[in-house]
């Protein structure tokens, strides 16, 4: 294994600016590793000439104590739902297969102006409908944490950002871009053992980012650390014209204390009881418990709340998704771009033959229930009252974050992420995609509900050896405290991102 | 060279410290009266499998009109039955003086821009992402012809 992976972003840059090692060198052999650990199918597109000619460039640049940024010469991967200029951007469907944006997204702009290094674009579930990456036109994305690859035995990466995830957990990049609408970017992000933020909503933008739930979809961060996720956050978060849901007050760059500054004696902890759910593991819990009580011995106050309109999420946001998904598909129709059928025989013809063909089962499905809730006699009853329940959802976080007396106040909450460690891809693939989406996402939905920030950290291995991890929820626009809390627990469990690559690499 | 393989040295050591630091770590072993709820919070949602869900041959044409999609199989038309009785978890929550919520950003004015143009001169950029094109036109086949179904 290459020994400069265990470097966080800012060690490598100054690696970088002391001439100890190349963006260059760095770059090429991260592309020869994606290509050793092709049968993880984490990237759907690999950028390698485009690659080689940033790093070169990124090379330059430090030769002239120029660098661009804090990201110059820093390997990325993009989630193939940001479009990319003059770089294929598919969603993992047959609909964009062709497709090449004229433009990038805003998020991927500004990582080009931080200097960062594309490597490719990486796999995910067809328009990020699902939480296990195993629907894409090109094949399943598979976790490096698995104990075998052999037919159907392996492990899930989650979903849909399951390829960001499995990228830089196997060291194939330092950061990733995921997206996160219902636990897009946290849940594989707990399967394979890296961080995963969801930031607040409109703080980053969405421009380029293509819509799955408007009023739900983040960008979201994949890194090995928590101070690499901030170096990421950094570089792409803030206003931006092109974008009117972003927050618009200017983004003041985030700056961690060190650990050992940390002191978590005036913080208060609130773990939501019903977080708690049938299905959650004896390990996630037993974990959960250990780092709430870890948090307690360090001074901070830990105390049980109520947050009782958790469990109706799952069906506002099965709801939600698919209006939204029913109006935001209606843009493809094959004529201006995306698959285009062969029949002509008019207009509505090749509309609907180029979407049969275009679409997978599960958009399709989405498509016909959302346009079905969406009915003039059902819109009250299922769109609206949705609404209605979503506000429920949100203001069960606004009454712990800001409660009317500040004794009952919490700063952060804590919850597993997911219910349980990586599935096996047999156990999962015998699911319905809204049953592998309803349970697995049972913690995360409702922080997209509120918008508020959250962010998914490893803690330590199961029995099995597979990652297991908590997720973190503060309040809106209040990212400092939720990494500053998050980096305090990496610092206590200490957890290996790569130890999977080193076994991995052992048994080639 | 030398200077690098200590750095890379160093790096393992702190590993090795890591790791026995790491299993010090009892995640059975708990200081405090844990607050974390050791047994599943039940939540009461009424099992709607059984509600009647109705979809006639007209609805079904409807939607395949709307959608532009066909609902080609039982299959298709069971999943979309499902996820209707699915919806329906949440008819009993009360939500009465509950506003709905399109927005989290609902407290914050949209922005908008001068009617300006500040971009543009991009057609042959647009036009080529099209699969038929002729001079400057994106082509489609004759309109106003109903779905055949």
């Amino acid at each position: 294994m290459k020994r400069h992976l265990h470097l966080g972003i800012k060690q490598l840059t100054a690696s970088y600016i002391n001439g100890q090692l190349s963006p260059l060198v760095v770059t090429e052999q991260a592309l020869a590793e994606s290509i050793n650990l092709k049968t993880l199918n984490a990237f759907v597109c690999v950028a390698a000439e485009q690659a080689q000619q940033q790093a070169k460039e990124s090379v330059q640049r430090y030769a002239e104590q120029r660098p661009l940024g804090s990201l110059d010469g820093v390997t990325v991967a993009i989630k193939d739902n940001f479009c990319t200029r003059n770089v294929a951007t598919t969603c993992a469907s047959r609909m964009l297969k062709d497709f090449i944006p004229p433009y990038d997204a805003t998020v991927c702009a500004r990582l080009r102006e931080a200097g960062a290094v594309f490597l490719g674009k990486t796999n995910m579930d067809q328009f990020a409908m699902g939480a296990g990456t195993v629907d894409s036109i090109y094949g399943p994305t598979k976790n490096i944490w698995s104990e075998s690859f052999s037919q159907d035995n392996w492990r899930i990466a989650g979903g849909s950002s399951g390829g960001s995830a499995s990228a830089v957990a196997a060291g194939l990049c330092y950061a990733a871009i995921g997206s996160d609408t219902g636990g897009s970017t946290r849940n594989p992000a707990s399967y394979c053992g890296v961080v995963g933020l969801k930031p607040t909503y409109g703080l980053c933008s969405r421009y380029g980012l293509i819509p799955l739930v408007n009023s739900m979809d983040v960008p979201g961060i994949l890194t090995r650390s928590v101070s690499d996720c901030v170096e990421v956050l950094n570089a792409i978060a803030g206003p931006d014209a092109l974008d009117s849901t972003t927050i618009r007050q200017p983004y003041k760059k985030l700056k961690l204390p060190e650990l050992d500054q940390i002191d978590l004696r005036c913080l208060r902890i609130g773990i939501p009881k019903e977080y708690h759910c049938e299905g959650l593991s004896a390990e996630v819990l037993e974990t959960w418990s250990k780092v709430a009580d870890l948090l307690e011995c360090a001074g901070a106050s830990v105390r049980q709340v109520s947050m009782p309109h958790t469990a109706a999420s799952i069906f506002v946001y099965s709801i939600l998704n698919q209006c939204e998904v029913a109006s935001n598909m209606a843009r493809y129709d094959g004529i201006e771009y995306g698959h285009r059928a062969s029949d002509e025989r008019s207009t509505e013809q090749l509309y609907a033959q180029s979407r049969t063909e275009g679409f997978n089962q599960v958009v399709k499905t989405r498509i016909l229930t959302g346009n079905f809730l969406l009915l003039r006699k059902n819109y009250d009853h299922y769109f609206e009252k949705a609404l209605r329940v979503r506000r429920l959802i949100a203001e069960d976080f606004k009454k712990v974050f800001n409660p009317p007396t500040t004794n009952e106040k919490v700063d952060i909450l804590l919850t597993p992420t997911t219910l349980s460690e990586a599935p096996l891809y047999k156990d999962f693939a015998a699911l319905s995609n809204r049953d592998q989406c309803a349970v697995q996402d049972f913690c995360t939905q409702p922080a997209n509900m509120a918008g508020i920030p959250a962010v998914s950290i490893p803690i330590r291995l199961s029995k099995s050896g597979l990652p297991l991890s908590l997720q973190l929820m503060s309040n809106n626009l209040n990212e400092q405290l939720l990494l500053t809390v998050a980096r305090w627990i990496e610092g206590q469990v200490e957890f290996d991102c790569l130890e999977s690559l080193q076994r991995h690499t052992a048994c080639v | 060279m030398l200077r690098i393989y200590s750095r890379f040295y160093c790096k393992i050591a702190i590993q090795t410290s890591q790791i026995a630091k790491h299993n010090k770590l009892d995640f059975t072993h708990l200081s405090h009266t844990t607050k974390v709820p050791q047994t599943p919070v039940p939540a009461a949602f009424p099992d709607t499998s059984k509600n009647a869900v109705e979809i006639d041959t007209k609805t079904i044409k409807l939607l395949e009109r709307l959608s532009l999609v066909d609902l080609d199989s039982d299959q298709a038309l069971e999943t979309l039955k499902s996820s209707i009785q699915f919806a329906d978890k949440i008819a009993d929550i009360n939500t009465d003086n509950v506003r709905p919520l399109y927005t989290v950003l609902e407290h914050q004015q949209l922005q908008l821009r001068n009617d300006q143009v500040t971009a543009g001169d991009s057609r042959e950029e647009l036009l080529r992402c099209a699969k038929r094109t002729d001079e400057d036109y994106y082509v489609s086949p004759p309109g106003n012809i109903p779905l055949e179904q």
